[in-house]
């Protein structure tokens, strides 16, 4: 057997689908964080390079459907992705980021594993904290989606729900927003990219292919369902070319920068913000 | 019947199918607010509960639960509400006595007066018959001057938003009050989990690969 060192973890159209989302969630970001601290030095800065408040508006609205655009595009490729004849596998099985029994002990026992007690638990493809980075979006995006389409067309809306919907509907938008933003910058990327064993840069989402050797440190299982199965041949991968990885490199640091950045004036020109 | 008449006749048939779903949808947005009985009823509904004959008596009744109660106790019965205030001018400041009114989306948000809502002098009180703020003709007469097209339902609005998280706003407007503690559960539920989780993970990860001399 030729051994096989790396493998595809995410196809082209994983990773296109995760660009998509980094753009058009760091353009809502930063247009909607103009709108919050709008009264602030900071929001004003950020407002005039979208050319004042009104049109970050108009800006902030259309990466909004841009987004929504990309999530169905996302449903719409899952489904197809879907081995409907065996359709219990395919949503239940070790492929699928549905949630399992699984999850939950894995993340017990990597808990304890934290303080000592026990083994790591030996992940299959898709790890506990992964399937919550999954899901968060997923659930964030509808919300943020219904909550704004709201707010776009407050008479339609009232059309349908009484007028004070709206007044929850602002809540619920600035409050998932909050939440999203600062769980991807605190947690996604720095814990993503600034461990010992990713540092300097996570490179999966990008090259698309991990290497074989670190996988079956971290997703033993995985590597030993998929030597088993014969299925490592079929996912060989070639290294990323050195321009692109370049590239992924300039831009990951440039977004990592940033966000933190952003994170970090979020905090501080908190205490001059108008909650209205 | 000849043949020019049969067409008249069904072009007009289909003139008339063509309007059905346009006066039932709800959709004509050029038209006025109410395009309905159905309609009309269900916006009255929304804005209102109370009625003698067909006059609106008893205005902010709650409909679903959890609105906004807007219930307590007022001096907006009357056509001046200012009428008893000693030291009340039209030229001082609105919010040198009210203080904290001036906290909301309009003021804050679109640069809205006071007085581009509450109108000139005397100022009426919401719940005064006549008053324009009264809630049967609160949407025309306030809202719909900048909100081309707002309903009584779009005008249950409350503009002077009480803070979500205050505790009288459980009782004036639960829902608000409740999708704030559970947004701000959620938020610190899940940091609370991945904060500590992270920060182990981060150690665990650094020890594991120094021993491993990496
Ligand atoms: C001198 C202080 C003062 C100023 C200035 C003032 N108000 Fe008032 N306002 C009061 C007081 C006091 C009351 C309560 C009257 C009462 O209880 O009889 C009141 C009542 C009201 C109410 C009815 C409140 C209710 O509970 O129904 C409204 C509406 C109102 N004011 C709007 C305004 C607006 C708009 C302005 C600016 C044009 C303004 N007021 C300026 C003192 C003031
Ligand atoms: C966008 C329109 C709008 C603007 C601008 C506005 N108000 Fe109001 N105000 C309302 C409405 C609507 C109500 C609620 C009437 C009701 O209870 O039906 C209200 C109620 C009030 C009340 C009665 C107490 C209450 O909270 O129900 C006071 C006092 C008041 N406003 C003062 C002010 C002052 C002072 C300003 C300026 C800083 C202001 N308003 C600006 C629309 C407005
Ligand atoms: C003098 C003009 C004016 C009047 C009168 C007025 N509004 Fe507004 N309203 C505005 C402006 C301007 C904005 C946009 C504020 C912003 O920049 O977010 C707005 C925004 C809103 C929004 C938020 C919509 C969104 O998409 O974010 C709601 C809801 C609303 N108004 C309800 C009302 C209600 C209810 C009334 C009647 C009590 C009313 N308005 C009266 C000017 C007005």
């Amino acid at each position: 057997m030729n051994t096989v060192t790396r493998i595809t973890r995410f196809t082209v159209i994983d990773r296109i689908t995760h660009l998509g989302l980094i753009l058009t969630f760091s353009l809502l970001s930063i247009t909607g964080a103009g709108r919050l601290y709008f009264n602030t030095d900071w929001g004003t800065a950020i407002l005039s390079w979208f050319g004042g408040y009104t049109s970050a508006t108009i800006i902030h609205i259309w990466a909004g459907w841009l987004m929504t655009l990309g999530f169905i595009v996302h449903i719409l490729l899952v489904l197809t992705r879907l081995d409907w004849r065996s359709w219990k596998l395919s949503l239940f099985g070790p492929d699928s980021l549905i949630p399992t029994a699984r999850d939950f002990r894995e993340f017990g026992q990597r808990v304890l594993w934290f303080f000592g007690i026990g083994n790591a638990p030996k992940f299959e493809r898709w790890t506990y904290w992964e399937k919550f980075d999954y899901w968060a979006v997923f659930w964030g995006i509808p919300l943020l989606f219904i909550t704004g389409l709201m707010l776009i067309y407050p008479i339609e809306t009232s059309r349908f729900l009484p007028g004070w919907t709206l007044n929850i509907a602002l809540l619920l938008h600035r409050a998932e927003a909050i939440l999203a933003i600062s769980y991807i910058i605190v947690i996604h990327l720095l814990v993503g990219h600034f461990r010992r064993s990713t540092f300097p840069l996570n490179e999966t989402m990008f090259s698309g292919s991990v290497s074989v050797e670190e996988e079956a440190k971290e997703k033993a299982d995985w590597i030993e369902r998929l030597s088993k199965t014969g299925q490592m041949q079929q996912l060989k991968a070639e290294p990323p070319v050195t321009w692109y990885r370049r590239l992924y490199f300039v831009f990951g640091y440039a977004v990592i920068a940033s966000g933190f950045y952003f994170i970090g004036a979020a905090i501080y020109y908190s205490q001059f913000i108008v909650l209205h | 019947m000849n043949g020019s008449h049969l067409m008249h006749n069904v072009s007009r048939l289909l003139l008339v199918l063509a309007m059905i779903p346009a006066c039932t949808s709800g959709w004509v947005f050029a038209s006025t607010d109410v395009t309905t009985d159905a309609r009309r009823y269900s916006l009255q509904e929304s804005s209102s509960g109370y009625y003698e004959d067909d006059i609106e008596v008893m205005p902010h009744k709650r409909t679903l639960p959890g609105s906004p109660a807007n219930t307590t106790k007022r001096t907006g019965r009357y056509a001046d509400v200012h009428r008893l205030v000693k030291d009340y001018s039209g030229k001082i400041r609105c919010t040198s006595c009210h203080v904290n009114k001036a906290d909301n989306l309009h003021t804050v948000r679109g640069n809205i007066t006071c007085r581009q809502c509450h109108g000139l002098d005397p100022i009426a009180g919401a719940d005064f018959y006549y008053a324009p703020m009264n809630s049967i003709r609160k949407h025309a007469y306030v809202c719909a001057k900048c909100h081309q097209g707002a309903t009584p339902s779009f005008a249950t609005f409350v503009v002077h938003t009480p803070a979500a998280g205050d505790a009288k706003t459980r009782s004036s407007f639960p829902t608000l009050y409740y999708s704030h503690y559970l947004m701000l559960f959620l938020i610190i539920g899940v940091f609370v989990v991945f904060l500590p989780h992270s920060i182990l993970w981060w150690i665990r990860d650094w020890l594991m690969n120094k021993r491993r001399g990496k």
